[in-house]
């Protein structure tokens, strides 16, 4: 099962990275496929391709302020998250999602 | 037949002035008789009476019973239960609004506002933070039973209350009417309130009536009596209202005083924090010193006098800050902050221990700047460069020995004149200059003659108001209409120099012939000096700013005439662009490192060297740090600056090496425009940089911090000592106002304090290991063991350190990393394992 997320936060030197890293930790562990992209002060990275959202069973918004480019996860089932529940919570978080999607 | 409204009280800060105000103000609407009862404690209070409300010492939660008798009363008690249930809430969250809109400033340390300190802000006139206990000099309060003896009757002491009672509020009517100012007339408003406040007309006239004392004893003793109750409150409103009873007291007994013969003496009987409204230069000379520990004025000019003395003794002090009189009382604790500009009363516990800890970083940056400040003015490979003061008036001078002057590149002399209605004669003008030859122990002073204008009005001479007067009647150009004036000043300049090295400069130069003038009246000086036997020197140096273009492109003509020049940066800079540095509207010219100004000195500096003489600059650029470079490698040989600024720019100093200035120089003349410039010295401040995000003075294991004000004031003064930080106060409300988005406690034990702000030099990371791990928000939740800091500065577009810092921040949510962390066994090795981490 693939889940794809988005990270962000005011500075965008910390807290985007954090929760980035954990979610993709977390996932690794549970033998999901997590793929983050960052919006941080670095700009956009680990962009999300078409191919990944259209794939992805669920989608992650891990973010203090809003996420850019939104539009692009139209009719896909989102977790909206604050961006400190991702860093002390992923795979609680992922767990839930597991859970509900069924799968 | 009475009516009751029983209620807890709701307020959060209990029933201080303001609601009690609101409450007395709705019920004097109505005839009927109301009275409040606060059932907690027993106290009762009429309710149309502020004063009487306040002293039911009401807090929150207290059972309270309002019973109201007569006619209308159904409707005085619906009406105060609107007030109280409805309007007061919502009015004091607007005024807890104003208070957190206090917040976000620079300046004023968060810890006054999360701990609800009552504090007053004035301008800081002294640095340095001083904690002790206040003496108020208020002569007019001063007035008591003992010092005015009853010389009437009790009626007629009766009368002459009434009397002067009508005088004070006619005259408070009368400004009411006449001032269109908002504040001014809620203060005048508070102010009636007082005066026909029953509760303190029926004190005074009892203290009469039972203690037959007279009107003036009975107002200071009523005002008194009411300030005490006022003061067992903790809120700033109730601070406020004093200070409006204790000025209504005051302009009470003026009035039954009929004239006021204030002691100006101010004596102090044990160390104290002085409050006065102002301090004259002769109060402030009289006081015994070794027991002044700190300053607190009302309306004292940050330059007067007595604060350019002070300021010299290292005394903290603040000064423009009305009231201070009243809303302090004498005896009481405060911790005067000078270098912010702030008093705190009565600090609780964590705002005294926030102030222990900013004393001890205040120790440690006086230590720094006395190490730095006995550095001899030298570049990194040797080449001297004399770093000298510029002083506004002679007591200046002591300080700026303290701060490492190694000389006087400008020594104003306008003051010499100022406030006063005739000229200073050659006699006093000699005393003082012969007492800097005798105090400069060698080193060089250049005296500057009067720089007088039609800017700059002088009550005996007679300059008229000019349209224009920079480019107007000004400096050297007056000094043919008041030839006696400059006379007697370069004579006594003349015979001071015998005794030490003195020498005269000539401002607003701008054609040889003005100095050909100066030239042939300084060798009449010289013979009358010589023909009458007085000693003198005749060979005193003169020389000549560089303020005016014209000047500037004839240096070699002066230099037939003159020992030495001196650019006035700041005045050149302003001639130069046709611009008002300080104009609103042009704020990209007249900066100091453009290439036009740059060409300009450059050519000065080139001719003046051409012609074998001495050069120096004497303006603000001198003391920036960012024009250091540059002035260095244009060859000046000395800057003069205000001394404050000597420490840091002989340290910078020490660590230019003149031929990387010498071609910085040539580089940035060469620049089309000035933000290239700008450009170009950031990659100069940034060369030689070890580009180490992170070193152990950045380190603290086993940080005595308890609170995260604690840990983001540790790690601004860690940044400030680091010398990575601009201004610490900056970058400590930097990360405030992270924190305030939502706080950084990131869980794991872990915060991670983090901000970017133009007050950082350079990208760093900090890194603190509790002793004792606590809360790090104060909603609780999990204890933090550590904290990490990571600040960028606001314009850093370097992809890498951003790059490092998502990569730290990875490594962190890796619970092995943190066991490395934890386990560091001292402050080079966790900055070994960050940088490890960073590396990666």
């Amino acid at each position: 099962m693939t889940i794809v997320g988005i990270t962000a936060c005011p500075t965008g030197i910390a807290h985007t990275y954090m929760a980035a890293e954990r979610l993709e930790k977390a996932g690794k562990k549970m033998g999901l496929r997590v793929k983050v992209e960052t919006q941080g002060a670095m700009g956009i990275e680990n962009e999300l391709t078409a191919e990944d959202i259209r794939e992805a069973a669920a989608v992650i918004f891990a973010a203090g302020i809003p996420v850019q480019g939104k539009e692009r996860f139209e009719g896909k089932t989102i977790y909206e998250i604050g961006v400190q529940e991702a860093i002390k919570n992923a795979e609680a978080i992922l767990l839930k999602i597991q859970n509900e999607i069924g799968r | 037949m009475a009516v009751e409204y029983s209620f807890a009280f709701p307020l959060p800060q209990g029933l201080h002035a303001r609601p009690a105000s609101l409450i007395q103000e709705t019920a004097a609407r109505f005839p009927a008789k109301v009275a409040w009862d606060n059932l907690g404690n027993g106290n009762s209070a009429d309710a149309k009476s502020v004063l009487s409300l306040i002293g039911t010492d009401t807090q929150r939660g207290d059972p309270c019973r309002i019973r109201a008798e007569g006619a209308d009363e159904r409707a005085v008690l619906r009406a105060l239960r609107h007030l109280i249930e409805a309007e007061l809430p919502e009015r004091e969250k607007e005024a807890d609004a104003g208070l957190a809109a206090m917040a976000g400033k620079a300046g004023i340390p968060r810890i006054l506002i999360l701990e609800k300190a009552i504090f007053f802000q004035g301008l800081p006139a002294g640095r340095g933070i001083i904690r002790g206990r206040v003496t108020v000099h208020d002569p007019a309060l001063e007035i008591s039973a003992e010092e005015t003896p009853l010389s009437r009757s009790s009626a007629e002491e009766k009368i002459a209350y009434l009397a002067a009672a009508t005088s004070v509020e006619n005259e408070m009517r009368r400004r009411r009417e006449e001032t269109q100012e908002k504040t001014e007339r809620a203060v005048l408003d508070a102010h009636l309130a007082i005066l026909r406040d029953p509760a303190f007309s029926a004190k005074v006239t009892a203290l009469m009536d039972v203690e037959g004392v007279s009107a003036a004893s009975a107002v200071s003793r009523a005002s008194r009596l009411f300030c005490d109750t006022l003061q067992a409150g903790r809120s700033r409103y109730l601070r406020e209202r004093m200070a409006d009873i204790r000025d209504v007291s005051r302009q009470l007994l003026v009035r039954l005083s009929g004239a006021s013969a204030p002691d100006t003496r101010i004596r102090l009987g044990a160390p104290a924090i002085l409050i006065a409204e102002d301090l004259s230069p002769s109060q402030f000379l009289a006081l015994d010193k070794s027991l002044l520990l700190g300053l607190g004025l009302e309306t004292a000019g940050v330059t007067s006098h007595a604060l350019i003395m002070s300021r010299a003794r290292g005394i903290p002090a603040i000064t423009g800050c009305p009231g201070l009189r009243e809303k302090l009382r004498a005896g009481e604790e405060v911790i005067l902050d000078g270098s912010r500009g702030l008093i705190i009363p009565a600090p609780a516990a964590a705002v005294g221990r926030y102030y222990e800890r900013e004393m001890e970083a205040e120790r440690k940056r006086t230590a720094a700047r006395r190490k730095s400040s006995i550095l001899p003015g030298r570049t990194a490979d040797g080449r001297a460069v004399e770093i000298a003061a510029n002083i506004g008036h002679p007591e200046e001078l002591q300080a700026a020995w303290n701060d490492g002057a190694e000389g006087v590149g400008l020594f104003r002399t306008e003051w010499l004149l100022m406030d006063r209605s005739s000229p200073p004669g050659e006699e006093e003008q000699y005393a003082l200059y012969a007492r800097l030859a005798a105090e400069a122990k060698g080193r060089p002073i250049i005296v500057r003659t009067f720089d007088i204008g039609g800017d700059k009005p002088i009550s005996f001479l007679p300059l008229p108001p000019e349209s224009n007067p920079f480019l107007g009647f000004r400096g050297i150009r007056v000094y043919e209409r008041f030839a006696g004036l400059i006379r007697a000043q370069l004579r006594a300049i003349m015979r001071a120099a015998a005794e030490g090295p003195l020498k005269i400069m000539f401002p607003m130069v701008s054609l040889p012939e003005e100095i050909l003038g100066m030239k042939e009246l300084l060798g009449q000086v010289r013979e009358e000096l010589a023909a009458a036997a007085v000693p003198h020197r005749p060979d005193v140096p003169v020389g000549m700013m560089v303020e005016v273009p014209s000047a500037a492109m004839q240096i070699d003509r002066f230099s037939e005439h003159v020992d030495f020049f001196s650019v006035g940066s700041n005045d050149l800079l302003q001639y130069l662009f046709a611009a008002d540095r300080g104009h609103p509207s042009l704020p990209g010219f007249g900066r100091p490192h453009h290439p036009a100004f740059l060409r300009l000195l450059k050519t000065i500096v080139e001719a003046a060297h051409g012609q074998g003489k001495w050069i120096g600059l004497c303006g603000e650029a001198a003391a920036s740090p960012r024009m250091l470079p540059l002035l260095v490698g244009l060859g000046f040989d000395e800057l003069s600056l205000t001394s404050s600024a000597i420490p840091e720019i002989k340290s910078r100093l020490r660590g230019l090496e003149s031929a990387a200035c010498r071609e910085l120089v040539e580089a940035a003349v060469g620049l089309p425009v000035g933000r290239d410039v700008d450009a170009l010295l950031d990659s100069f401040e940034r060369r030689g940089e070890s580009g180490a995000l992170i070193t152990p003075e950045l380190v603290r294991i086993g940080s005595d911090s308890r609170s995260k004000a604690e840990v983001l004031q540790e790690l601004a003064v860690m940044m400030e000592a680091a010398g990575r930080v601009g201004s610490r106060d900056e970058i400590e409300a930097a990360l405030w106002q992270r924190e305030d988005t939502f706080s950084t406690g990131i869980g794991f034990g872990m915060a991670i304090p983090h901000g970017q702000t133009a007050a950082v030099r350079s990208a760093s990371v900090g890194f603190l290991r509790f002793a004792v791990p606590f809360a790090w928000d104060a909603a609780g939740g999990e204890a933090v063991e550590m904290a990490v800091m990571l600040v960028l500065p606001a314009a850093d577009s370097n992809r890498d350190h951003l790059k490092i810092l998502a990569r730290l921040s990875r490594r962190l949510v890796d619970e092995e990393f943190r066991a490395e962390l934890r386990a560091a066994a001292d402050e080079t090795a966790a900055a070994e394992i960050i940088s490890g981490a960073l590396a990666e």
